[in-house]
């Protein structure tokens, strides 16, 4: 991102923020509630224009469409993107032939220990099975970039163990990991950058 | 292609879930219907004369009701900002979200309509031509309405503005369908009007996806 | 060459100069030659043998509704430049001109309906061409509402920048098909609203009110841009430093 400024209605978020990232690396956003850090990760992902400043990928600038065609972004809000009248099996196979991915939504189900309500209507399940089986698509292949905003918001101890292995697997094997969190999330063998705003 | 048809698979899966929604349709249409005549001396030389009209009102009223949900829950569960990154093309998985509605909304109306057109004492001949213009007109407002949801889905209580900035729109759809129908009633040939319709479904579904994919991006930023 | 003129007039602040130093030249012209229009046409002119004086109101009814339609259609091809090229300049000429061609397209139907009363008796009548621009009123209603009703105010303009094409593109076909219903319903009308065969000295008027309203719509719109601009930017420097010498 080159001179990246970002504002909510009237308000400058940040201004002139630049930053350089690359293959293997696990950049943590911090910064006080309301400073901007959702905002930042949408406008990286491409949803939100900024309102002046460029982000690139791989050479190409996000915002001219085409940047992210072979499929290279994940991107995790802070919804789960799960439709509560689907179950999270159906959710997740819908959203993995949208996106182009490869890989078995049940392993990745499993390895996040929400594989048996898995058939279940979302609407069933608590916010803390919902965020694991939305977070069940990290272990999907095809995504070099990541852009996770609170992965680790509703999870307990446990689960976020596992999330941070499958973050520090994912960046051992070469891809890039943007995220925001509030709770502690220990990233096992990775140094983390940080990022603030 | 594929990313169409999963949209299509995943949005009729929740149709089937929900088969609430069919019934409401029906009941809506039947209902005002049955209220007109309420209103005025149930002649049934005015009734006839009004019909085109009312079923067209109905219609519009109907999908102006029901388009909310086309795009709403998406939003609120974050899945339209999946849709927005999917390697699909927007403009692709909006025509499957609107065929999906439409199988649950338009061709309830298309189905009905011959039992509607027994209440407003509508010859049996002209009852094709009545089915065909619904079938031809009732995709038509379901695209143009994925445009003004689109346009709109950032706003809280939308329900009002969607109409204004929809109906205006709608008016070819009213007239050709209306004039199709009439021109049936009447025993004259209602070839001109379908014709019509057909042109504006086939200008709709190329152009309104579009219009409504570049519509939500700007809704979402 | 033409390229750079075209970025450098994106621009907010070479606009606003560029704008402001335009403004008296508009300003003039457009209201002599609209008031020489009416004038001519409103007083000058001979009444219509059929009609009678009420028959003058065409020289107001008669541009109004040419601009009514030429204010949409610059309003979308402003509207396709402000989503391809996202300038902040364009965008602001939509906002801007869509209430005036909002009153324009009022001031034809208020016309309109006045030229049609000695006529009808009634004062409106379900005609295909007062239809047409009833309908392309609500259009200019519903690009006004819905950039009114976006807080955010960049998304509110190519909001109203997108809605301002889908509409531009069913203009012609909500016009061809009131034509269709008018002439299905109503048979050959008695009384229309266009002459035959418009002789020069009634032509000649026409022109020229139509082209004071032009340059009144360019002078008001250019006015607005500016304010508009102005208070978008009103955080950057320029602003600043425009408001400290004016």
């Amino acid at each position: 991102m080159q001179s990246l400024t970002c504002a909510r209605g009237r308000r400058v978020l940040f201004e002139q923020l630049d930053a350089t990232l690359a293959a293997g690396e696990a950049v943590r956003v911090t910064g006080d509630n309301g400073r901007g850090k959702t905002t930042l990760l949408r406008t990286l992902a491409g949803l939100r224009l900024p309102h002046a400043g460029r982000v690139c990928w791989q050479g190409r600038d996000v915002h001219a469409g085409d940047a992210f065609a072979e499929g290279d972004l994940l991107y995790l809000g802070h919804e789960n993107a799960l439709n509560p009248d689907l179950t999270a099996v159906e959710n997740l196979t819908a959203l993995r032939t949208l996106h182009g991915r490869q890989g078995d939504i049940r392993a990745g189900l499993r390895r996040f220990g929400v594989d048996t309500i898995g058939d279940r209507p979302c609407r069933t399940l608590s916010a803390g099975q919902r965020r694991r089986s939305a977070l069940a698509r990290l272990c999907l292949e095809g995504a070099r970039l990541w852009l996770l905003d609170e992965p680790a918001a509703a999870l307990d101890a446990a689960a976020r163990q596992v999330l941070g292995d499958v973050i520090g697997a994912h960046v051992a094997a070469g891809g890039l990991v943007l995220f925001t969190t509030h709770e502690a999330l220990d990233i096992p063998q990775t140094p983390v950058r940080s990022l603030a705003l | 292609m594929s990313g169409f048809l999963a949209m299509l698979r995943r949005d009729l899966l929740l149709l089937a879930r929900q088969r609430g929604e069919a019934v409401h349709h029906v009941l809506f249409f039947l209902l005002l219907v049955a209220l007109f005549p309420l209103g005025t001396r149930p002649a049934p030389d005015l009734l006839l004369s009004l019909a085109p009209a009312l079923m067209w009102m109905a219609a519009l009223l109907a999908a102006l009701l029901s388009l909310d949900r086309l795009f709403r829950p998406d939003l609120e569960d974050g899945t339209l900002e999946q849709l927005l990154l999917s390697r699909e093309p927007l403009a692709l998985l909006v025509l499957a979200k609107v065929a999906a509605y439409w199988l649950g909304g338009g061709l309830i109306f298309v189905l009905v309509s011959p039992l509607v057109g027994l209440l407003l004492g509508v010859p049996a001949q002209a009852i094709p031509v009545i089915m065909l213009s619904l079938l031809l007109g009732t995709p038509v407002l379901g695209l143009i309405g994925a445009i003004g949801v689109a346009l709109t889905l950032g706003l809280q209580r939308a329900g009002v503005l969607l109409s204004l900035l929809v109906f205006p729109l709608y008016v070819p759809v009213l007239i050709f369908g209306a004039g199709a129908m009439q021109a049936a009633i009447e025993g004259l040939p209602a070839a001109g009007p379908l014709y019509m319709l057909s042109g504006l479904l086939l200008l709709a579904i190329s152009l309104a996806p579009l219009a409504a994919a570049a519509a939500l991006r700007i809704s979402l930023e | 060459m033409l390229m750079r003129w075209f970025h450098q007039l994106g621009s907010p602040p070479y606009f606003q100069m560029l704008a402001r130093r335009l403004s008296p030249w508009l300003a003039v012209p457009a209201v002599l030659l609209t008031a020489w229009g009416f004038y001519a046409g409103l007083v000058h002119a001979p009444p219509d043998y059929q009609q009678g004086d009420a028959f003058r109101i065409i020289y107001v009814h008669v541009p109004a509704a040419w601009l009514s339609l030429f204010v949409y259609t610059a309003m979308a091809v402003a509207a396709v430049i402000a989503l391809v090229w996202r300038m902040k300049v364009a965008e602001a000429f939509v906002i801007a001109a869509a209430p005036i061609g909002a009153s324009f397209t009022f001031l034809a139907l208020v016309t309109g309906s006045i030229w049609g009363k000695p006529m009808w008796g009634t004062w409106w009548v379900w005609d295909a061409r007062l239809t047409s621009e009833l309908i392309l009123l609500f259009l200019y209603l519903g690009v006004m509402a819905l950039e009114n009703a976006i807080e955010e105010p960049r998304s509110a303009a190519r909001a109203a920048s997108l809605l301002a094409i889908v509409g531009v593109v069913n203009v012609p076909i909500i016009h061809y098909s009131v034509e269709w219903w008018n002439t299905l319903h109503q048979g050959p009308t008695v009384t229309r609203f266009d002459a035959p065969a418009i002789e020069w000295s009634m032509l000649l008027p026409l022109l020229v009110s139509a082209l004071g309203f032009t340059l009144l719509f360019a002078w008001l719109v250019l006015v607005r841009m500016r304010v508009i601009l102005l208070r978008r930017e009103a955080g950057s420097r320029w602003v600043r430093e425009w408001l400290q010498n004016p």
